[in-house]
């Protein structure tokens, strides 16, 4: 297949793997990311079910991941057609940063917001410590984004 | 809009007057009552501290009321209001109710007695439907279920286990020739219920054989024949039924007075307020001192009233220049719509600028370029004002409510300027997507040119932070560290800025042709003003050398900071982007009834989740913005909150 991708000079397809794995890779991220603040959160819930509103912003945050890859896919599918190789392999490459930095931010995210939780079932005052520790994980994924799209907007 | 100037009152008066005078205080509620230190001199003189026995009194009748209250929110129909206020409550009507706390007290207690009550006819309920679940097997039993012998014949009740088919072996007994007879009353899918009749003379054997097939005996409490019990239990149900729902019916009656006992429990959480405040006062035989802080522009009223009323000394005094005093803020509606939001990160101290009126432009400015549709922004407005306009609220609630409006207008005026209503909505029902309604330009397509705009919003906002810093030390008088601490910097990262202004994206090639000559000659310069200011306050020539050239990392950390506004474009982005899609992915049915209406849906679901997860973003990255790029860079903080002693009430809100 390869060897046709080639010869046919066919980009779209190089360009759609790209797009594909970008929202594959920052999408499971942010779903195990959310997943493990929220198991941790649905304890603390158990406990106290006036925590909810903190609980719920703090799973909610990791999900910002899967919001970049899509944005980058979006972007990805909208140069769509007629590419040629060199741009289609750009385009791939583009997509990598939001991609492997969002697959591996969103986990690490949901590890700070599920340890953010456990500020607010105990001291639930502090609530807002808990999400600007959180959210400086959330920088990195942040520069995956800004340097796909800043690839993707030379290709 | 400022931190409020306090001075400090101390009033001494008689003690037969305490009583009076502070109630008359808590009234006014402007005086933050200190903790005075008795010097050891005066131990055997004064005396702080209350009867804790009272205390315990009021804390129990509290807990009692607040029981009866929980009660009777059940049963209250009346219409609850969506934001949870107080209730407004004339003084003269308030001191009337609180005069018979004692009958309302025993009302409360009537309360939970009709409530334990109910509960305790629930569990009778429980039982007797346990009796005649138990019964049930043996209705057609004609006999007393606890009578088990006659003259001769003793009778046992029993299951036999269904499956093994106990009719055969029933049958077989008489032909084994026993004394014995079985009767099978009913049964279910498990068990057979019979009834044994046995010969006293023959009683071993065919028990034996009973109890080899399976046979369980089974005894019973119960007086009487199985099915008058059953109906006797069943009367006795309908009973407690209209029993519960008599005590419904009159706990749902005396819901109309639920005001009156939460007026009772406020009136005992004034009275606690009352008690506790002694615990800082100094009380002797004859006289009393208190100690506190009061606004400076309410001071002298208050003194006046005072010394009018009541037979006391009021001493009144500004506050030293190194004394902490407690801190309390007045802001125009921007600044007390942010409060919130600063405050969670920690109160300013009192020697420094209030910074919630700058905090909240740039807070409403980054929220709207970061939710970013100007449809989202008018819902959000009109919601807001709506709110604010037709219903009561709290403080904590109301200021919420308008950085939310505030919010929202810059979302608005931000959506409006990227061409965003509710995404591409008005392009697409046009049939026209190439359509550009953008006043200033469409971010999706031209995302560079937001990167460079986030970061020139970003470098502005750090130069504020540093410019407050520079005000807060001429507030300090120290007009020397406001030069040096501030300007050497502004220089430094501005040539840097223009040094490096040819790497950041869309920026015009003539702009940056112009800017880095200019940064790369004068960076240098730049760099050599803070290498010789920022050390100025270590030790020996070294230190300070050294303390200029550590000081080069904050550059890093500028670079860092200003970076991390890029977030503006990527929040920004992903709710155009998703907002675009979710329009597209509607307009495919075309402009047809299916196609209307699955429009309709996808969009109202669509947009709703795509507002509900972008306006969180927004928040807590606008949250974020300010309290790590912004507040670093000047707010020390660690302000205490200035807490008057006033009726506290959670139910009431006493007016005169």
């Amino acid at each position: 297949m390869l060897k046709y991708v080639l010869e046919n000079n066919l980009g779209d397809v190089l360009a759609i793997l790209g797009a594909a794995v970008c929202f594959l890779l920052a999408a499971s991220g942010s779903a195990k990311g959310v997943a493990m603040a929220g198991q941790v959160g649905s304890g603390v819930i158990a406990e106290d079910s006036s925590k909810f509103v903190p609980v719920m912003i703090l799973e909610a945050l990791p999900s910002t991941q899967g919001i970049y890859g899509f944005v980058v896919a979006f972007m990805i599918i909208g140069k769509l057609g007629g590419l040629d190789l060199a741009d289609g392999m750009s385009l791939m490459a583009a997509a990598l940063p939001a991609g492997v930095v969002g697959l591996i931010s969103a986990i690490f995210q949901g590890k700070v917001a599920a340890a953010s939780i456990g500020i607010v079932a105990k001291r639930s005052n502090d609530m807002v410590k808990g999400i600007v520790l959180t959210l400086m994980v959330e920088l990195f994924a942040i520069f995956g984004l800004l340097v796909s799209i800043l690839m993707i907007g030379n290709v | 809009m400022a931190i409020v100037e306090m001075q400090k009152i101390c009033i001494t008066g008689l003690v037969k007057e305490k009583k009076p005078m502070l109630s008359f205080l808590m009234k006014r509620g402007v005086i933050d009552i200190q903790d005075i230190l008795i010097d050891s001199e005066y131990e055997d003189v004064f005396s702080k501290g209350y009867d804790r026995n009272f205390e315990a009194g009021i804390d129990s009748d509290m807990s009692l009321l607040s029981k009866a209250i929980s009660i009777l929110e059940e049963y209250d129909i009346s219409k609850k209001p969506l934001f949870k206020v107080r209730k407004d409550i004339d003084r003269k009507h308030y001191e009337a109710i609180a005069k018979n706390d004692n009958k309302i007290i025993r009302f409360a207690e009537d309360i939970i007695k009709t409530d334990n009550s109910i509960k305790d006819y629930k569990s009778e309920i429980n039982e007797r439907e346990n009796n005649i679940h138990s019964l049930m097997p043996w209705t057609e039993l004609y006999m007393p279920i606890n009578m088990l012998k006659t003259d001769k014949v003793n009778i046992i009740l029993g299951t036999i286990p269904e499956f093994i088919k106990p009719q055969a072996y029933i049958q077989s007994i008489d032909e084994r020739g026993f004394l014995c007879q079985v009767q099978e009353i009913s049964k279910d899918k498990n068990n057979a219920y019979v009834a044994v009749y046995l010969h006293e003379s023959d009683m071993e054997k065919p028990l034996q054989y009973l109890k080899s097939i399976g046979f369980t005996v089974l005894e019973y409490n119960f007086e009487g024949i199985p099915h008058f019990i059953i109906e006797d239990n069943k009367r006795d149900i309908a009973k407690l039924r209209t029993k519960i729902d008599k005590a419904k019916e009159s706990l749902k009656e005396h819901a109309s007075k639920i005001s009156e006992i939460q007026a009772v429990y406020d009136h005992f959480s004034i009275s606690k307020g009352l008690l506790v405040v002694d615990d800082k006062i100094l009380s002797g035989k004859y006289s009393y001192i208190i100690d506190g802080w009061i606004p400076k522009e309410k001071a002298e009223k208050i003194a006046n009233e005072l010394e009018k009323n009541y037979i006391c000394d009021v001493i009144l005094r500004d506050p030293y220049d190194d004394e902490q005093f407690p801190v309390l803020l007045k802001n125009g509606f921007m600044g007390e719509a942010v409060s919130g939001v600063t405050e969670m990160f920690s109160l300013p101290n009192c020697r420094e600028a209030d910074p919630n009126p700058v905090t909240a432009i740039f807070f409403a400015l980054f929220f709207g370029m970061m939710l970013s549709d100007a449809g989202y922004g008018l819902i959000m407005v009109i919601a807001c004002a709506l709110v604010l306009i037709k219903f009561k609220l709290e403080f904590s609630t109301s200021r919420f409510i308008k950085l939310m409006l505030i919010s929202g207008i810059a979302t608005i005026l931000v959506g409006a300027l990227y061409g965003s209503w509710f995404g591409n909505f008005i392009p697409t029902i046009l049939s026209d997507t190439s359509l550009d309604i953008a006043l200033w330009f469409d971010p999706i397509k031209d995302p560079n040119r937001l990167l460079m705009w986030s970061l020139i919003l970003g470098i502005i906002h750090i130069y504020v932070g540093y410019g407050i810093k520079g005000y807060n030390r001429i507030k300090k008088k120290k007009y020397l560290d406001a030069v040096l601490d501030v300007l050497p910097w502004y220089f430094f990262f501005t040539t840097a800025c223009f040094m490096v202004s040819s790497y950041i994206p869309s920026v015009p090639e003539g702009i940056y042709n112009a800017l880095t000559p200019i940064g790369t000659k004068l960076f240098p310069y730049a760099a050599a003003a803070i290498l010789l200011t920022q050390g100025r306050h270590k030790k020996g020539i070294l230190g300070k050398l050294f303390g200029g050239i550590a000081s080069f990392y904050d550059l890093i950390s500028f670079m860092g900071d200003v970076l991390s506004y890029s977030r503006l474009l990527a929040m920004g982005l992903a709710t155009g982007v998703i907002g675009t899609i979710i329009n597209q992915m509607g307009s495919s049915g075309g402009f047809t009834i299916v196609g209307v209406i699955s429009f309709t849906l996808i969009f109202v679901v669509g947009h709703g989740f795509n507002f509900a997860i972008n306006a969180l973003g927004a928040y807590v990255h606008s949250s974020r913005l300010q309290y790590i790029e912004f507040f670093n860079k000047f707010f020390e903080g660690g302000g205490i909150a200035y807490s008057p002693l006033f009726e506290d009430t959670k139910y009431i809100k006493i007016m005169e």
